[in-house]
C-alpha cells in the first residue's frame, strides 16, 4: 500500500509516495539523506539517529508515516556553531574510522551539547550510550564531543566578555 | 629509535627523512565522513534497481524434496524467484579460495543450495522484487519438502568416525589435522619441576561492523559487462570468484568498493550474495541489491575452539615443555577462507616465549553450523589466550610472581630472527622492554594496593599478558597467495596518483599510503590521491586482509614512486646542471644536495618530462607511471628440514595490563583501567594506529566479556540480535592508555609490521587473567570465554564451568 507523504527534510519541503510500510529512515534516506545509516532497524546501534521536530530520534523506530508532516534534520542538514564545532573535533581527535556510526554518534554530540554545555565524561559517555561503535572504543569520541564543549564554552566565553 | 627508511631496499632516500612519515596526518577526505558526505555501499542504490531477499534453511541438514514457487512468483511486486535448481542452470559453483585438492570430499559450493543444505541460514530460495519488503513478503508463500538428515552440531561427536558426516559426500567431519613438534616434550615433562594442565573452550563470536553487507550488481546488456560495487574488502579475488562462477572473462566484469563501514574479516571474499546478485542481474538485465540484515550478519560464525594444554617448567621458573590439543569447530566449509582461522591458532605457539619443547596438535572439524567467516584476531588471539592462561596457572603453581616468570621465558632481544615450532619465522622484537615500558605506564602499586583493602579490594583483580600477531598472511595456493601491486603516476601538473590494489576498511591506510609516497617526493600528501578498490583502476591484488595494507601495499607504492623520483632526477639534474645523485627531493622542490640555491620546483621538472621528451628530456624512461609488487622476504613456501612453510612475515606483538572488577554477586564484570604497550615496527601515522590499537583492545575486552554467538540444539543462531549478541558501549569501557614501542622489522624495506589486528587477543587474554587473578583460587579453574556472569557464577560456586 502506498501513501501520500510530506515531510520537511533539512529545511525543504518533500513529497513522495510511500510504501505504507517504511521506516522514517529509509525515507529519509530514499530521499536522499544518506548520512543517516541503518545499522540494525531494531534500535540498537544508533546509526540512524536524527532529528523529528528538534527531538533526538532512532529513525528506525519510527513508522514513517508517524512523522508526516513534521521537520526532520539528518546530519547534511546540521550546520548550525554546534555541529561544525563537533564535526571538527571529530576530525582533529580522530573520532571515528570508517565513520558509520559518526552521524549518529555526532547527532546525539549535538543535543547533548545544546542541552548541556558542559558535560563530564561520564555525562558523555552515558549520552552516547544508545549509540555503537565497532572500531574506535569510543574513547576518542569521547573526548571529540568534550573538546568541541570546551571550543564552544570559549567562544562563547569571548562573546560574553 | 632511529630507522633508515632505506632498509633493505636500494636506492636513495633522500627526500624521505624529516617528512610526513611518522606524523599523524588527518584522515584523507576526513570532512565527508563527518558531513555525510561519504558514499557507503547501500547508498550507491540507484532508482530501478531490484532487491532480492533470501529464503534461509531451517534445517541444519537436510535434503530438499521439492520446492514450490507458484505463489510467491504471482505475489505483488515480485519480478523472480530463484531456486538452486534454477541457479544451476544460469552458473557454476563457487570456487574455494583453497584449492579444492585440500578437502577430504567434494566442495562444490552453489550459491544457493543444490539438493543438499547443510546450514540453518543457508540461502536456498531467491526472491527479487521491486521493494525489499515485497521481496521478504512473498518468502512465506514458498513452501519446501525437506528430507532432514543427521545433523553434527559438535565438533568432539563430530570427530569420531561413527559420527553421521556434515556433508552426506564425505566419509570424515576431520577436514584439517597438523601435529607441530620441537623437541621432546614428553621428556621435558617427566623432567620438570612442577606440570600443570588446564582446558579453555571458546564460544563462537562474530565481527558485527556496524554496516552489514551489500551487494549491487548491475549487468550492462548492450557491452556485456557486470559491475558489481559493494561491501568487499578484496575486489580481485571477488572478481575472481565471480569470473568462475559466472563463466565469465574478468575483463567483463569490473568489482567496485566505495567506503566501508568496517568489516574486521566479515567482508571478505567467498560469501554467496556476491554470486546471487550478479547472476540474477544478468538473468533480469536490470540492476539488483541484497542488503543483509543484522540477523543475517549473526550467521557470520567464528572461533569456537577447545584446547587442552600442559605447562612444565623447572623450579627456577623457567618453561621448558608445552603441549596443546587444539579442537576447532568450523561449521560448514563455505567458499570464503574464514575456517583457515583454525589452520593459523596452533601455528603461533609458544607466541612469546622461548620453550624448547612444544608440541601441538590440532583437529579442524566440520559441523552443521554456519561457515567461519574471517575476524580479528584471525585464530591468533585464541593461541594468545591459552599460553597466557597457561604461564598464569605455571606461576601460581611455582609460587612465583607471573610477571618475573614472563621475563625468565622471553625470547631475548638478541635472539631475532626466532623459529617458531611452526616454521613461522618471528622478525624482530624487544618483549622485555616492551615490559619494562609498560611498568611505567601501569599503576599497578596503586592497585595491589587497592586489592589488599579489606573492603575496597573485594573483587579487584589484575591481569597482564603479552601477544604475538602474525600478519602479512601469505598461504600458498591462496588467490592471491600474499604479494600487492601500486601504480604510481605523475600526471603533468605535477599531481601524484596511487592507485594500489590494497583497500581500505576504514582504517585510514590511503593516508598513510599518501604519506609514505608524500616523502619520496617531498610532498604535500595532500598533492598524493590514493586510489583504492576498483579492479578497473586498480592493479591485482588480495585487498585488505591480515594488516597487510602499508607492510605490502604502502611498500609497492615507495617502491614505485622511487623509480619514478629517478627518472625526475636525470630531468631535474639536467636543468640544474648537476650530477642526477645528487637530487633531493624536498618541500616541492628539487635541490642539488648541500646547494639549496640551485633548485627548481617539483612541477617544473615534470612539465619539462612531457613537454621536452625529445630535448631536455630525451633520456628519461616513459610513462611517468610505474607499477611495481612487494613480495615479502620472510614468506617461505618451500618447506624447511622440518616440513614446515611460513605464511607470515611479520610479527607486531604487545604487553597489556588490565584490572577488573568481578561483582560476586552478580559474575558481572567491570573493566577499571587497561594499559598496554604495542610494537609494529615503524609507525607510519602514529594517530591512526594507535586509533586502531585501542579499538581492537575494545574488541578483545567485548570477546572476552560479553560477545558470543549462541547456536539453538537445533543448529539456528539464537543471537541474532545486537540485543542478544552485546557489544561494548561507551559507559562498558575505560580510556586506555597506550605505549608504543619501535623494533623495525629487518625483513621489509620500511621496516614496518602490521597493524590493526594487534591489540585484539592481548586483550582477551589480560582480562581473562584480571578475572581469574580476581576469583583467587577458584579462577585456577576459568575454562571458558566469553567470561559471562554465568561462567564466573558457575566458579564461584565451585560448579564446572
Ligand atoms: S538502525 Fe536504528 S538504531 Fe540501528
Ligand atoms: S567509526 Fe566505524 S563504527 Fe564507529
Amino acid at each position: 500500500m502506498t501513501e501520500h507523504f510530506q515531510i520537511t527534510l533539512n529545511g525543504k519541503l518533500v513529497e513522495t509516495d510511500i510504501d505504507s510500510r517504511a521506516l522514517l529512515i529509509e525515507v529519509v534516506r530514499d530521499c536522499g539523506a544518506k548520512g543517516a545509516h541503518i545499522g540494525c532497524l531494531t534500535g540498537d546501534c544508533g546509526a540512524c539517529s536524527l532529528e523529528v521536530d528538534g527531538r533526538l530520534a532512532k529513525s528506525c523506530l519510527v513508522l514513517a508515516v508517524s512523522a508526516a508532516g513534521r521537520e526532520v534534520v539528518t546530519i547534511e542538514g546540521s550546520r548550525d556553531a554546534i555541529a561544525r564545532e563537533l564535526q571538527s573535533a571529530f576530525v582533529a581527535c580522530n573520532g571515528f574510522q570508517c565513520g558509520y556510526c559518526t552521524s549518529g554518534m555526532i547527532m546525539v554530540a549535538i543535543a547533548l551539547l545544546r542541552a548541556n554545555p558542559s558535560p563530564t565524561e561520564a555525562e558523555i559517555r552515558n549520552a552516547i550510550s544508545g549509540n555503537l561503535c565497532r572500531c574506535t572504543g569510543y574513547e576518542d569520541i569521547v573526548r571529540a564531543i568534550a573538546s568541541a564543549a570546551d571550543a564552544l564554552r570559549g567562544r562563547t566565553f569571548e562573546r560574553n566578555t | 629509535m632511529p630507522h633508515s627508511l632505506e632498509g633493505s631496499a636500494k636506492g636513495p632516500v633522500s627526500g624521505e627523512r624529516g617528512g610526513w612519515v611518522g606524523k599523524s596526518v588527518r584522515k584523507k577526505d576526513a570532512h565527508r565522513f563527518v558531513t555525510g558526505a561519504a558514499d557507503y555501499a547501500a547508498d550507491l542504490i540507484r532508482p530501478g534497481t531490484l532487491y532480492v531477499s533470501l529464503l534461509r534453511s531451517p534445517h541444519p541438514h537436510a535434503l530438499i524434496r521439492e520446492i514450490d514457487i507458484a505463489q510467491a512468483s504471482r505475489a505483488p511486486g515480485v519480478v523472480a524467484v530463484m531456486t538452486g535448481a534454477g541457479i544451476r542452470a544460469l552458473t557454476r559453483s563457487m570456487p574455494t579460495r583453497v584449492p579444492r585438492e585440500r578437502f577430504p570430499g567434494p566442495t562444490d559450493v552453489w550459491c544457493l543450495a543444490v539438493e543438499e543444505v547443510i546450514y540453518v541460514g543457508q540461502p536456498m530460495v531467491a526472491v527479487v522484487a521491486e521493494r525489499q519488503a515485497d521481496a521478504e513478503a512473498a518468502k512465506s508463500l514458498i513452501r519446501i519438502e525437506y528430507e532432514l538428515l543427521d545433523p553434527v552440531l559438535e565438533a568432539q561427536a563430530g570427530a569420531e568416525s561413527i559420527s553421521p558426516t556434515a556433508r552426506r559426500e564425505w566419509s570424515t567431519n576431520v577436514v584439517f589435522q597438523d601435529k607441530i613438534r620441537q623437541g621432546d616434550v614428553d621428556a621435558a615433562m617427566s623432567g620438570a619441576h612442577c606440570v600443570v594442565s588446564g582446558s579453555m573452550r571458546f564460544g563462537s563470536g562474530t565481527s558485527a561492523p556496524m554496516e552489514c553487507r551489500c551487494y549491487v550488481a548491475d549487468w550492462n546488456a548492450r557491452s556485456g559487462r557486470l559491475t558489481l560495487e559493494g561491501t568487499m574488502q578484496q575486489p580481485h579475488p571477488t572478481r575472481w570468484l565471480l569470473s568462475q562462477a559466472l563463466d565469465l572473462p574478468e575483463t567483463s566484469i569490473r568489482v567496485v568498493a566505495p567506503s566501508m563501514g568496517g568489516t574486521f574479516g566479515l567482508k571478505m571474499v567467498g560469501h554467496p550474495e556476491e554470486v546471487i546478485v550478479s547472476v540474477l542481474s544478468r538473468h533480469l538485465e536490470r540492476p539488483v541489491a541484497f542488503l543483509e540484515g543484522r540477523d543475517e550478519c549473526f550467521l557470520a560464525n567464528a572461533r569456537e575452539q577447545l584446547h587442552e594444554f600442559q605447562i612444565g617448567a623447572q623450579a627456577d621458573g623457567k618453561i621448558i615443555a608445552f603441549r596443546d590439543f587444539v579442537r576447532a569447530d568450523v561449521g560448514a566449509i563455505g567458499a570464503g577462507g574464514g575456517w583457515l582461522m583454525a589452520f593459523v591458532t596452533p601455528t603461533v605457539f609458544p607466541t612469546v616465549y622461548d620453550i624448547p619443547n612444544v608440541a601441538v596438535d590440532s583437529q579442524v572439524v566440520t559441523t552443521n553450523k554456519p561457515p567461519w567467516q574471517g575476524v580479528r584476531g584471525y585464530g591468533k588471539e585464541t593461541a594468545n589466550v591459552v599460553m597466557e592462561r597457561a604461564v598464569e596457572l605455571i606461576s601460581a603453581e611455582l609460587g612465583m610472581d607471573p610477571l618475573e616468570v614472563r621475563r625468565r621465558n622471553l625470547v631475548p632481544g638478541s635472539g631475532f630472527p626466532h623459529r617458531l615450532p611452526s616454521g613461522l619465522n618471528v622478525d624482530s622484537g624487544d618483549y622485555e622492554g616492551a615490559l619494562d615500558q609498560l611498568g611505567g605506564l601501569f599503576e599497578s602499586e596503586r592497585w595491589m594496593a587497592r586489592k589488599a583493602t579489606p573492603n575496597g579490594g573485594r573483587g579487584i583483580g589484575i591481569g597482564y599478558a603479552f601477544e604475538l600477531t602474525p600478519e602479512g598472511a601469505s598461504f600458498p595456493g591462496s588467490m592471491p597467495s600474499g604479494f600487492e601491486t601500486s601504480m604510481v603516476t605523475l600526471d603533468p601538473t605535477g599531481t601524484v596518483r596511487v592507485a594500489t590494489s590494497v583497500t581500505s576498511p576504514g582504517s585510514g591506510n590511503e593516508t598513510g599510503i599518501a604519506q609514505l609516497v608524500a616523502d619520496v617526493f617531498g610532498l604535500h600528501p595532500d598533492r598524493v590521491t590514493v586510489t583504492q578498490g576498483d579492479t578497473d583502476i586498480t592493479p591485482f591484488g588480495g585487498g585488505n586482509t591480515s594488516s597487510r595494507s602499508l607492510m605490502f601495499g604502502g611498500v609497492a607504492s615507495v617502491l614505485a614512486a622511487r623509480d619514478l623520483r629517478d627518472r625526475i632526477a636525470i630531468c631535474a639534474a639536467t636543468l640544474l646542471q648537476a650530477d642526477p645523485g645528487k637530487m633531493e627531493f624536498t618541500r616541492g622542490k628539487i635541490a642539488v644536495s648541500g646547494e639549496p640555491d640551485r633548485s627548481l620546483a617539483f612541477e617544473q621538472a615534470v612539465a619539462t618530462i612531457y613537454t621536452q621528451a625529445y630535448s631536455t628530456a630525451k633520456d628519461v624512461e616513459l610513462p611517468l607511471q610505474v607499477t611495481r609488487t612487494y613480495r615479502s622476504g620472510n614468506v617461505r613456501h618451500t618447506p624447511d628440514e622440518w616440513g614446515r612453510i611460513s605464511s607470515y612475515p611479520s610479527f607486531p606483538y604487545a604487553v597489556h595490563a588490565a584490572v577488573v572488577e568481578v561483582d560476586t554477586q552478580t559474575g558481572c564484570v567491570s573493566v577499571l583501567d587497561y594499559a598496554a604497550v604495542h610494537d609494529c615496527g615503524v609507525v607510519v601515522n602514529p594517530g591512526l594506529v594507535e586509533g586502531q590499537f585501542k579499538g581492537a583492545v575494545a574488541m578483545g575486552i567485548g570477546a572476552a566479556l560479553w560477545e558470543e554467538l549462541l547456536h539453538d540444539i537445533d543448529g539456528s543462531t539464537r543471537t541474532t540480535r545486537l540485543k542478544s549478541y552485546v557489544l561494548p558501549r561507551s559507559t562498558d569501557l575505560p580510556n586506555f592508555r597506550i605505549g608504543h614501542r619501535c623494533t623495525p622489522s629487518p625483513f621489509n624495506p620500511l621496516g614496518v609490521k602490521g597493524a590493526g589486528e594487534s591489540g585484539f587477543g592481548g586483550a582477551m587474554a589480560a582480562i581473562a587473567n584480571a578475572i581469574a587473578d580476581a576469583l583467587g583460587e577458584q579462577g585456577r579453574k576459568l575454562a571458558r570465554i566469553p567470561c559471562k556472569p554465568e561462567v564466573i557464577l558457575d566458579l564461584l560456586e565451585g560448579g564446572q564451568p
